[in-house]
């Protein structure tokens, strides 16, 4: 499982986003995916990273190579030390914001990736996993 | 050397055949034969269809052991519905008029597994020509059989996966879609449609649904993805062969489809098509 | 937009690789800016890879008027409010 290549990028300030996506779609690529796919990864790491620094101030976002059976994957954690989500169910509902974006953020990134999965709690932070794997071969 | 009288008979039957003297006769070589014929079930049928005889190569490939199944009738090897339509006796039927009767299919095993038999059954008939059984010689080839179907599944589903787009016109593309349209389908289809429309520097892609046999939520919404990706780098789609029934499905569904243009026909599709793109030489106005 | 007799604006995103939610409110906020001064937002040259991962983001971008090319965007913005007659 971790035959990865860790990469961590800070997020501290709004530039910060365009660092994650530029070294998420190196990772993509790099692993082989296909321009839609390294597309969508980039795209999802962008929201969640966005959401971040609009909702927590600040955090930090990691890339790795993960793998299953016979299928690789990249994975991406993005942690911060926030308000913690209070109702993660309200906000995987499209539309739905407590900030001042359209709401898609985290069901967009669910949607374009292939696995998510939410830790939160109030005053402490949020850690999101989510998962692409690379279809065929 | 005690040879038997029914022994010589044999090696009269088989003249020409150079078994040299001391060694077994003919009989007890194709007795040998039949017993180490492990891949084969060859099986002795009295005129009725009751098993007389049964090799070793029958009990492996059936699982029935001979003291269990001589005197049984062969109709037990044949799945249910095979037997109620007759299959059986027909069997028995055409190797008695034509000599012999050939075929393949699923057949029973004694735990009731099925197995793919691929089977000769042959009359036996005596120096006179009277009936006095039937020799039947079975094989399982049920991994061939499997690894047949697979591939034909594979081919269907490469055929299914890789829908083609064609140039139908100068800025119209088509693509006809054929069964079901699952999400990975969509997606490579979608990719390849929108490539499609860049390089051509199509603003019309029908998407014809002619060959789709039922068109669900889900098939819906990836129809409804689409036409948006389209309509995103500056193309339309235009959804075509939309059957009454369809139309009534989506509608029943909730699906709204007020913002996909759709029509019943290729043709009227296609005129759609012609209608947008004069529309967008003479007047430049890509509003509808 | 305010010195040239411009009519709209064609906004080329054929280098953009990548597109979020926050972009494609910035190009809401610009197409309803240039509405208020009286013209048209013409999208172009938007990706296939884009176009496919924004519309599962959950983005239509409404009513927001595309083109295939910069050409055909600039030819929708030049006749779009005049009659229907052969232009070239």
């Amino acid at each position: 499982m971790n035959d990865s290549f860790p990469e961590e990028v800070a997020l501290r300030t709004e530039t910060d986003i365009v660092v994650v996506r530029k070294s998420v779609r190196e990772a993509a690529i790099r692993l082989g995916f296909g321009i839609t796919d390294v597309t969508r990864i980039i795209t999802a790491a962008s929201e969640l990273a966005r959401n971040v620094f609009l909702y927590a101030g600040s955090g930090v976002v990691r890339c790795r190579v993960v793998s299953r059976s016979d299928q690789v994957g990249l994975e991406l954690i993005v942690e911060d030390h926030g308000p913690g989500i209070a109702d993660i169910d309200r906000a995987m509902q499209p539309g739905y914001t407590t900030g001042n974006g359209l709401g898609l953020g985290l069901p967009g990134a669910k949607r374009l990736m292939d696995e998510m999965e939410i830790e939160s709690e109030a005053g402490k932070g949020t850690k999101i996993t989510v998962k692409k794997w690379r279809k065929g071969t | 050397m005690s040879r038997s009288t029914e022994g010589s008979t044999l090696e009269r039957s088989s003249a020409g055949n150079r078994v040299s003297a001391g060694m077994q006769t003919t009989a007890e070589h194709f007795r040998m034969l039949v017993e180490n014929m492990k891949d084969y079930a060859i099986i002795i049928l009295d005129t009725d269809g009751r098993v007389a005889s049964w090799n070793p190569g029958s009990e492996t490939i059936l699982g029935y052991r001979s003291n269990e199944i001589i005197g049984q009738h062969f109709s037990r090897f044949f799945p249910s519905d095979e037997v109620q339509r007759g299959k059986p006796e027909m069997e028995l039927k055409v190797a008695t008029t034509e000599g012999r009767s050939e075929d393949e299919g699923w057949r029973i095993k004694k735990d009731g597994a099925r197995f793919w038999s691929n089977e000769v059954i042959t009359a036996l008939r005596d120096e006179s020509g009277t009936l006095c059984g039937f020799g039947k010689v079975m094989r399982d080839l049920t991994e061939r059989k499997r690894a047949e179907e697979k591939a034909t599944l594979q081919a269907r589903e490469i055929l299914e996966i890789s829908t083609p787009v064609i140039q139908i016109w100068d800025g119209v593309l088509m693509a006809p879609l054929i069964g079901t349209l699952d999400s990975e389908r969509t997606q490579k289809l979608m990719e390849g449609l929108l490539e499609r429309i860049v390089q051509t520097n199509s603003a019309v892609a029908l998407l014809d649904v002619t060959g789709v046999p039922t068109i669900d939520t889900r098939t819906a919404q990836h129809l409804a993805e689409m036409t948006t990706a389209v309509r995103l780098l500056g193309a339309q789609a235009v959804l075509t062969g939309v059957r009454p029934a369809i139309a009534q499905t989506l509608a029943h569904l909730g699906v709204d489809l007020g913002e996909i243009t759709t029509r019943s026909t290729l043709a009227a599709g296609f005129r759609v098509a012609l209608n947008l793109l004069s529309l967008q030489v003479v007047s430049g106005n890509g509003s509808r | 937009m305010e010195r040239s007799p411009a009519r709209g604006v064609v906004l080329d995103v054929s280098a953009v690789e990548s597109l979020d939610s926050f972009f494609a409110r910035t190009i809401a906020e610009t197409t309803r800016m240039v509405g208020l001064m009286g013209g048209h937002t013409i999208l172009t040259g938007m990706r296939p890879s884009v176009a496919i991962t924004i519309t599962q983001l959950g983005l239509t971008l409404g009513k927001m008027r595309t083109a295939l090319t910069v050409d055909r965007a600039f030819h929708i913005l030049r006749d779009g409010s005049q009659p229907v007659q052969n232009h070239e």
